[in-house]
């Protein structure tokens, strides 16, 4: 096939750059470019949906919990869905960034800066969910050890508090991650900027980097072990929320692989929300250039494996029950696939397992309208997956009398739009004012296939 | 007329290979108070210039050791010492328990660590360099390479290096005013 052949030789950069057209080209979209109407739109929309996370929280901490689906038994609803939703896209991108690093995958080298952002913001949405779904909102820092007039101290021995710990610390390395990756851009922004407050403002930002080649070699040195520890962090973070679940007793939650489900989960999320974010931006910039279809096809190729690593835990879940022979674990799963939700559990099959498989074709995966909503899909069916596993396996507690049909409020759909608003709004700021694509490492990605040309 | 005061004498170069070659030059000349500015990481140039970096990373391990026992040691003095619970009869020290915060924790130390050790090592943050005066440097983060020797080099020479920098191609040759 003449198009696999294509695929190929495909260069992770179009030749005819240079490093100046590299640092002019993506530097002018932050710093000369007149701010284009889909932008406003964009954002205007986004922001939108953040008001209407505000309100939501708003009436949430003013009226309490009672205005959200949950009740018991299903005590966790759509917050703790949302939560484990937004932390595997987080999670992602920090995988594309940080462990393909590691293995110097040239296809990271493009996309890495909107992976690692959409982590930051990602990781906010995700923080705010177990908060919200504190009773008292306003208590959360019980969860903090720090000496108290109570005289007492957090249970170091549950996943729940592991979890505040591991999201706490995720959020502080990645901010640093990113940031630290960002200097040499910034400085190239200021190096560059037309006028004074913008010289001043990424002037700011770069904290004085001028590139010295001391500097450089340290950055490397640190930049490494940074991603060194931020790999394995993340595998920890997502396996510390599949504990949350594993250290329950409840059947459909109590499984020894949930950990490591998770983190293909997470992966996979973040693989389709990259796509989700760079086909569109690709195109709205033009940055074909930069983001070229080497790097599309890597990530479909990427996503389809994660997806099928996913895919085998779905098939372990449903085998073990039956495996095992426990009687609430089967009736678990039989509840899962015929009972109230079925209709999710065979939605998150349909858009999780059965659809991606497209993408085991080149020409489909080069497809970038057929990509970006496979990419949707799954992004849709992560959540549906959530949803499935916090809510199908507690609406039939241990006793029948308790059993409680779950479906969300108003306000529940609210919080989850506005989670969304809140990730979009920071995703265009990041898009007007932020170097989109990381200028040093595509230069040397440049200076390097012109070596090699 | 009296000259100002001299930061150094800096050459402008067009491609990372000419820099490479410039520095290894100065180098073979016996100075030793140099330094290149190019707007990527150029390996070539980290052995002539930047040396091994030994410090840093052994610096980071100790941040990531601090942590490791900061984490491990906070929760085993206040579930151990301070408020003991009995949980079905399990010893105290349920130290796989504290594995996960711990190794949290460790990672936060080593990455904030690094972080922090970074921006010292490097002098970092600063206003700008006596570099920034000089014409065109706002392209060393772009696409062009400098290569500066500083005025406290014992061996410097204002005439003999720029003959050096002119002999290595050098685009442009600027006095740097401290």
């Amino acid at each position: 096939m003449t198009l696999l052949a294509d695929i190929r030789e495909a260069p992770p950069v179009e030749p005819g750059q240079n490093l100046a057209t590299v640092s002019n080209r993506v530097s002018d979209i932050a710093l000369r470019m007149p701010t284009p109407r889909w932008w406003w739109a964009g954002f205007g929309a986004s922001f939108l949906l953040f008001i209407i996370l505000c309100i939501a929280a708003g009436n949430l901490f003013v009226s309490g919990i009672g205005i959200w689906g949950v009740n018991i038994p299903v005590a966790w609803g759509f917050a703790l869905a949302n939560y484990v939703w937004w932390i595997g896209v987080a999670s992602g991108g920090t995988i594309i960034s940080a462990l393909f690093f590691i293995t110097r995958s040239e296809w990271r080298t493009a996309v890495n800066r909107v992976a690692e952002t959409m982590t930051l913001f990602a990781a906010a949405a995700a923080g705010l969910m177990p908060i919200f779904h504190l009773g008292r909102q306003g208590l959360f820092y019980w969860l903090f050890p720090y000496p108290n007039v109570m005289g007492i101290w957090p249970q170091f021995r549950s996943p729940l508090l592991w979890d505040f710990f591991a999201l706490l610390c995720y959020i502080i390395a990645s901010i640093l991650f990113w940031y630290i990756g960002l200097l040499p851009d910034w400085a190239a922004l200021r190096d560059r900027a037309p006028t004074r407050w913008q010289q001043v403002f990424y002037g700011t930002l770069a904290c004085g980097w001028t590139g010295a080649a001391r500097h450089w070699k340290r950055f490397r040195v640190v930049y490494g072990i940074m991603c060194a520890f931020m790999a394995p962090m993340v595998m920890s973070v997502h396996s510390i929320v599949g504990l949350d679940f594993a250290g329950g007793l409840t059947p459909g939650w109590h499984s020894t692989q949930f950990p490591p489900y998770f983190v293909f989960g997470a992966v996979y999320s973040g693989f389709a929300t990259v796509l989700f974010l760079v086909l569109p931006i690709r195109r709205l910039y033009r940055l074909e250039a930069f983001i070229t279809e080497y790097h599309i096809n890597a990530l479909a190729k990427m996503m389809l494996a994660t997806g099928l690593m996913l895919t085998y835990s779905y098939a372990l879940e449903a085998f073990m029950p039956y495996y095992s022979g426990n009687p609430y674990d089967v009736k678990q799963i039989r509840n899962d696939f015929f009972d109230l939700y079925a209709l999710q559990y065979w939605g998150k099959i349909l858009f999780n397992v059965v659809i991606p498989q497209l993408l085991w074709f080149p020409r489909l995966r080069l497809n970038e309208p057929l990509l970006f909503l496979v990419s949707v899909g799954i992004i849709f069916g992560m959540w549906l997956e959530r949803y499935v596993i916090v809510v199908s396996s507690l609406y039939q507690d241990f006793m029948p009398s308790a059993w409680y049909f779950f479906a969300g409020s108003l306000w529940d759909w609210l919080t989850l739009a506005g989670s969304i608003g809140l990730f979009l709004t920071g995703i265009f700021i990041f898009l007007r004012l932020v170097p989109i694509i990381a200028m040093f490492e595509m230069r040397e990605l440049v200076h390097r296939e012109e070596g090699a040309g | 007329m009296s000259t100002p005061e001299l930061y150094g004498i800096a050459a402008e170069f067009t491609t990372a290979e000419a820099v490479t070659a410039a520095a290894r030059h100065i180098k073979n000349a016996g100075f030793r108070r140099f330094e290149a500015y190019t707007p990527m990481p150029v390996e070539a140039l980290d052995e002539l210039i930047a040396g091994k970096q030994v410090a840093l990373p052994l610096l980071i391990f100790c941040f990531g050791c601090i942590g490791f026992l900061v984490g491990f040691f906070m929760q085993y003095y206040l579930a151990v010492v301070d408020y003991p619970i009995n949980v079905g009869g399990r010893p105290l020290n349920s130290w796989p328990a504290f594995g996960p915060i711990t190794f949290e924790i460790t990672v936060v130390f080593a990455v904030g660590g690094a972080f922090l050790a970074w921006f010292i090592f490097n002098r970092l943050p600063r206003l700008g360099t006596p570099l920034s005066a000089i014409p065109g440097f706002e392209r060393a983060t772009i696409d062009r390479y400098f290569l500066c020797v500083e005025a406290s080099d014992p061996r410097f020479d204002r005439a003999r290096l720029r003959w050096l920098f002119e002999r290595c191609g050098a685009h442009r040759i600027a006095e740097v005013a401290a």
